[in-house]
């Protein structure tokens, strides 16, 4: 069994999940607030510390091997389209993009 | 993928450690600016990191991603194969308690910058006020950061997966 390829569908399970409440708060706050730009930093933070908490607390496990395949099979198991190199670019350009809307 | 010779991988930790070192003493001037500044009022300071400021820090950030990832080309072109932990390769402790300490810190400022960002008010201040703060204080010093920043970024998480950059379809 290839293991880093597990730990990638695991990770992205656990983000889809955090991406889904991320969502559904932002929702709700929104109702109520009706502060936009309080509610998308608010939850894109929100999911960014979840995101990184859940590699800090992998590693911290002292399961550190495999640790970079694991990352790498995060877009495998995803499929998403394209070579690794061109996910990377595309990542860096969209979160160019949305830094800089939600910086103004 | 070839072992390090001794030589080479003394330049590079070497090379690494004044980056690091480098980075340090910026935060360290940074934090001296921080006591004596009035960070509420960084949010205010559009100017300084929309344009031409905001621009050129992106630009200086992206430049270093670039050359990162050149100077995998590099490394990869003299070691071999990818830089990869395999379940076989015990990895050095040195380097887990380090990456952890890493991510543990990144985690913890993410949280605050959750907590930050969710108050109206502006008190404390998100990250990315000092941010703005820094670079409308010292443009020069933050541009140099995130260059350094951009390519240890570049280098760790975008290593090449082929040896020659004109065709990354080939298999390393």
């Amino acid at each position: 069994m290839n293991w880093g390829r597990v730990q990638g569908f695991t990770y992205a399970v656990l983000l889809g999940f955090g991406a889904i409440l991320a969502l559904l708060w932002g929702a709700v706050y929104y109702n109520i607030s009706r502060d936009f730009i309080t509610t998308i930093s608010t939850a894109a933070s929100g999911l960014a510390t979840y995101a990184v908490g859940l590699v800090a607390v992998h590693v911290a496990g002292r399961q550190l091997s495999g640790f970079f395949t694991w990352l790498h099979n995060v877009t495998r198991s995803w499929k998403l389209p394209g070579s690794h190199d061109v996910q990377v670019l595309i990542f860096v350009v969209l979160g160019i993009a949305v830094g800089y809307v939600l910086w103004q | 993928m070839r072992d390090h010779p001794d030589g080479s991988r003394n330049v590079e930790l070497i090379v690494l450690g004044v980056l690091i070192l480098g980075l340090g003493a910026m935060l360290v001037y940074g934090l001296s600016r921080v006591i004596s500044g009035d960070m509420t009022h960084c949010f205010e300071k559009k100017n300084a990191t929309v344009w031409p400021t905001g621009v050129e820090l992106a630009v200086v950030s992206v430049i270093g991603f670039a050359v990162g990832r050149l100077l995998g080309y590099l490394r990869k072109s003299r070691y071999g194969g990818p830089i990869v932990l395999s379940r076989q390769v015990d990895p050095d402790p040195f380097i887990g308690v380090g990456l952890a300490c890493f991510l543990a810190l990144a985690t913890v400022l993410l949280a605050y910058e959750t907590f930050a960002v969710f108050q109206t008010s502006g008190n404390p201040p998100p990250v990315t006020s000092y941010v703005r703060c820094a670079a409308a204080d010292n443009p020069w010093v933050s541009e140099i950061a995130a260059f350094i920043i951009g390519l240890l970024l570049g280098n760790w998480i975008w290593y090449p997966s082929a040896k020659r950059p004109w065709r990354p379809w080939d298999k390393s």
